[in-house]
């Protein structure tokens, strides 16, 4: 048997060896060149002792509030989406007529008419203010370092 | 011919109930914004800045500033914060001044210093308060924070954690 | 019609016609029945299939806490896609499919916390609370405890991919088309993964009593 650990880069069948995971016959083989190669041998107590070692790593118990935590947030889920998609608001036939219109007129990308006509109402810039500032922190708050980066945005 | 068709689609499928769409095709918003902020965002341009003009000059540019970094968010991370600001809203009224007293004396500290102390209390926030609690005693955390810097991040750690703790941060 | 509209209007028929002609794996079974609008066989496969992602996502992010947070997110996931979901594979490497999508995402954004995490691997060691093995003498606890915490430091020190790979290879016992499957490459490719990773764990662990 030519020897594992000097053919090519990868002694799979060492670590699969080791895990158990060889068909007898090729395990008898393995072993009977491992009682003359010392390199394999010795790749082999090496590779058990790793083995025995994350052994010990036992997972710990999954809490008792987990269920209820999951059901909790499938229910906000449902709900959620419910309210994003059937938000009473525009009627869809207008929504599609618009689409229509912007399909076949072929307008400039990104700056279709609104089809939304609403009647202009008053807008409390305190109001904004305050909604824009919470919502920055919010943003701030849960931003993910890759996108501060990317972003460039200060805290 | 995919718009029209999907245009069709909808069509088709309008008996079935409403759908928000979004109402500007560039900026894309899904509809959630508090009244206020939607109704001047659906403002014209023009319209919308002769509203902030009588503001004073560093309320406006604030403004204006914090307008377009809401304006850069995708829809997915706006339905993110959506989730948060909802929840926040909820809290009561002291609970969210002290949010907001919380990160402005985050704010003050120095760049490194602050994304260190955001990112030790996002993860605090998701434990269970006794873990929470274990890992705020242990030596490691009390050598690594100075006092002040302890109850800054357990303030903020115990105020996020009130809020939706999804998944890590923003998308 | 959008791609996929099909299957997705005539979901259920599908299913029926899909159970008569191959004899599913359980698993797969209550999947197809969750498509169908039944709660209770998805709430049993968040049961039969809890303990195996949670532990998973504990092995690859080092904490309880942000495991079952993240296991929430799985099945979420899982429950989402539901309605388009088609036995092709096995249920389990479906399933490690999301698992590791969602395990990379977290650490890739906890990349950039390296030093951070490495010197909480340390202050979890010391400060994390920790069942005593009654059967061992005080001295022995202790040199257990230095034991695991050791491995947790290795097994985060390797890459995210090699860590995956590790954990479920080992922990799991998938076989490489498997885990092939769970981390969308090819099997040369997991080989590729676990011997680097088994040579970095030899290395940190050689001497280990």
């Amino acid at each position: 048997m030519e020897c594992p650990a000097r053919v090519g880069e990868n002694p799979q069948v060492l670590i699969d060896y080791c895990a158990g995971a060889v068909p007898a016959d090729v395990a008898a083989e393995l072993e009977r060149h491992l009682e003359q190669c010392p390199l394999c041998r010795e790749f082999c107590r090496a590779q058990a002792r790793v083995w025995s070692e994350l052994d010990i790593w036992e997972p710990a118990a999954v809490s008792a509030s987990f269920d209820a935590c999951l059901r909790e947030r499938l229910a906000q889920d449902g709900g959620r989406r419910w309210k994003w998609i059937w938000k009473p608001a525009i009627p869809l036939a207008a929504v599609a007529a618009a689409i229509l219109v912007v399909a076949l007129w072929r307008g400039p990308a990104g700056a279709p008419a609104s089809p939304i006509t609403k009647k202009s109402e008053s807008v409390d810039v305190e109001q904004v203010e305050k909604a824009l500032e919470d919502i920055d922190m919010l943003k701030q708050l849960y931003l993910a370092p890759r996108a501060e980066t990317d972003s460039g945005e200060k805290l | 011919m995919r718009m029209a068709r999907l245009a069709l689609l909808m069509l088709l499928l309008a008996p079935a109930g409403n759908f928000v769409w979004a109402q500007d095709a560039a900026s894309d918003r899904p509809g959630w914004e508090p009244p206020p902020l939607e109704r001047l965002l659906n403002m014209p341009a023009e319209e919308r800045a002769k509203r902030l003009e009588r503001l004073p000059e560093g309320r406006r540019k604030r403004l204006e500033e914090l307008l377009e970094r809401y304006q850069k968010l995708s829809p997915e991370q706006r339905r993110y914060i959506a989730e948060r600001y909802e929840a926040f809203r909820r809290m009561p009224a002291a609970e969210q001044d002290s949010l907001r007293n919380l990160f402005r004396r985050l704010g003050e500290m120095p760049e490194q210093r602050r994304m260190e102390l955001r990112r030790q209390a996002w993860r605090l926030s998701m434990m269970p308060p006794v873990r929470r609690r274990a890992r705020m005693a242990s030596p490691w955390f009390r050598q690594r924070y100075t006092p002040e810097e302890r109850e800054l991040i357990a303030g903020l750690a115990r105020l996020m954690s009130r809020l939706p703790r999804g998944l890590s941060a923003l998308p | 019609m959008a791609k996929g509209l099909w299957p997705q209007l005539f979901g259920s028929f599908g299913v029926r016609k899909h159970m008569q002609a191959i004899a599913l794996e359980p698993d797969a079974e209550l999947m197809l029945r969750a498509k169908a609008g039944d709660p209770a066989s998805f709430e049993t496969l968040v049961e039969r299939q809890r303990g195996p992602v949670i532990n998973f996502l504990y092995r690859m992010v080092g904490s309880q806490a942000v495991a079952e947070e993240l296991a929430q997110e799985v099945f979420l996931r899982v429950y989402r896609a539901r309605v388009s979901y088609q036995p092709s594979a096995k249920f389990a490497t479906w399933l490690f499919r999301i698992a590791a999508h969602v395990a990379l995402n977290y650490l890739r954004d906890r990349k950039n916390d390296n030093r951070v995490m490495s010197l909480e691997c340390a202050g979890w060691a010391s400060g994390e609370l920790q069942v005593a093995d009654q059967r061992l003498t005080a001295e022995q606890e202790m040199i257990r405890r230095a034991r695991l915490a050791r491995v947790r430091q290795a097994i985060a020190a390797l890459p995210a991919k090699q860590r995956a790979a590790v954990v479920m290879h080992k922990y799991h016992g998938m076989e490489y088309s498997q885990i092939a499957a769970a981390l969308d490459c090819s099997e040369s490719a997991v080989k590729s993964l676990l011997f680097r990773a088994y040579e970095r764990l030899r290395t940190l662990l050689a001497d280990c009593v």
